[in-house]
């Protein structure tokens, strides 16, 4: 894909190449943003925010890393600004009364589907500090190597090895004593 | 635990992140929100080359202002010979505003002579060149006689400078000497006197014609 997107001059045109990495990675950043901040509204501000820094920094993107990477690693850089600054934003109580919202309906869903090992998981994995549900969600969701990690957020490969391990730990308690709301 | 997080994305996409896709009109959001700020950058980009370009316009007029300021000075001043060559009348008029300005330049102006009241429209004596010949006032005319068209002597400059009491033989600028006659003019209304003219950049002696102008005692 990131091949493709690179015009046969090496300059692609960057309303199209915008456009494409767009349909590519919009759904993976938002998701990503959400797993940060745990607030979709938000979650699709970070997104427009990172395809607003992909396109002005499209220029001096030199392909020493792939696009996805690239893009990633602004994806997490925006979405832990936003989580700095959220509680800065006049509208945090009905966004937080949507996120128990959308939790609620998941839940009904959920039993209705009989998928209760999926929902107590991804609870499970929202309800850690985001420095263990970071590595957890790049290495396992975005199925990212150690070392494209450490790329990513310029963590020591130790601490990311050693945030993995704790974040399991924590993770098997929290998914044993069950998923309560929120 | 490791075989349900080697399943993890399955399991947050059916649940969590079921709501995740990135719908149509966010993309066009996106989009949108890039052509604004790029015409954003555009417009911040030509408000700030027509700033630049009246800056530097201000900054090259004021440097070439002094220059350009001298040039118009030297074009006045070629000029100058040019426009008292055109008719005598502009050459006395001429004459007249230089020795003006020349009298009013001076660091140490002459002062009014106190028994002298002049009439509305008149000239103030300070301000022209004159000789007192017979109890009257001669008032310089800009022309010159050639030595060869002038008469006998009829009188002479005794003193010069700007006096309390005037009397005949004074001028407040010519320097003492004879006064003369000239061939073909009346020598009552008409007499001449050695002084210097400027000539281009240039002081020339020459003779210079004086015209009756009015009594010193109205």
């Amino acid at each position: 894909m990131d091949k493709a997107l690179i015009g046969t001059d090496g300059h692609p045109d960057p309303e199209l190449l915008i456009e494409q990495l767009l349909d590519e990675y919009g759904e993976s950043v938002k998701k990503l943003a959400y797993t940060y901040v745990k607030d979709w509204a938000l979650a699709e501000d970070v997104t427009q925010e990172v395809f607003l820094s992909v396109y002005h920094h499209l220029p001096r993107f030199r392909g020493e890393s792939s696009y996805k990477t690239w893009i990633y690693k602004i994806a997490i850089n925006k979405s832990k600004d936003a989580i700095k600054t959220r509680f800065l934003r006049p509208n945090k109580l009905l966004k937080k009364l949507k996120a128990y919202t959308d939790v609620y309906d998941l839940s009904a869903e959920a039993r209705a589907m009989d998928a209760i090992g999926d929902v107590r998981l991804s609870q499970a994995v929202m309800r850690l500090p985001v420095k263990y549900r970071e590595v957890i969600i790049l290495y396992y969701y975005e199925e990212l190597k150690l070392e494209e990690i450490q790329q990513l957020t310029k963590i020591n490969l130790s601490t990311i090895k050693t945030r993995l391990r704790r974040a399991k730990a924590m993770l098997r308690e929290l998914y044993e004593e069950g998923v309560t709301h929120g | 635990m490791d075989e349900k997080l080697r399943h993890l994305k399955e399991s947050m996409d059916r649940t969590i992140l079921r709501n995740g896709a990135l719908r149509a009109e966010e993309k066009q959001n996106i989009l949108f929100a890039i052509r604004m700020r790029k015409d954003r950058r555009k417009k911040r980009f030509r408000i700030g080359l027509g700033a630049a370009a009246v800056l530097c316009l201000s900054l090259a007029i004021s440097l070439l202002w002094p220059a350009l300021h001298d040039l118009s000075s030297h074009t006045k001043v070629a000029r100058a010979p040019q426009e008292k060559s055109l008719s005598p009348k502009n050459k006395d008029q001429a004459e007249d505003k230089t020795e003006q300005m020349r009298i009013l330049d001076a660091s140490d102006p002459p002062q009014y002579n106190s028994g002298f009241k002049y009439e509305k429209n008149d000239t103030p004596v300070t301000l022209f060149t004159y000789i007192i010949f017979n109890h009257y006032y001669y008032r310089k005319t800009g022309q010159t006689a050639d030595p060869s068209e002038l008469g006998q002597e009829i009188g002479r400059i005794k003193r010069t400078g700007v006096w309390q009491e005037l009397r005949s033989g004074d001028s407040n600028n010519m320097r003492p000497g004879p006064i003369y006659a000239i061939h073909g003019k009346d020598p009552a209304e008409y007499i001449a006197a050695k002084g210097t003219i400027m000539v281009g950049r240039k002081m020339r002696e020459s003779y210079l014609i004086f015209k009756k102008y009015k009594p010193i005692n109205p």
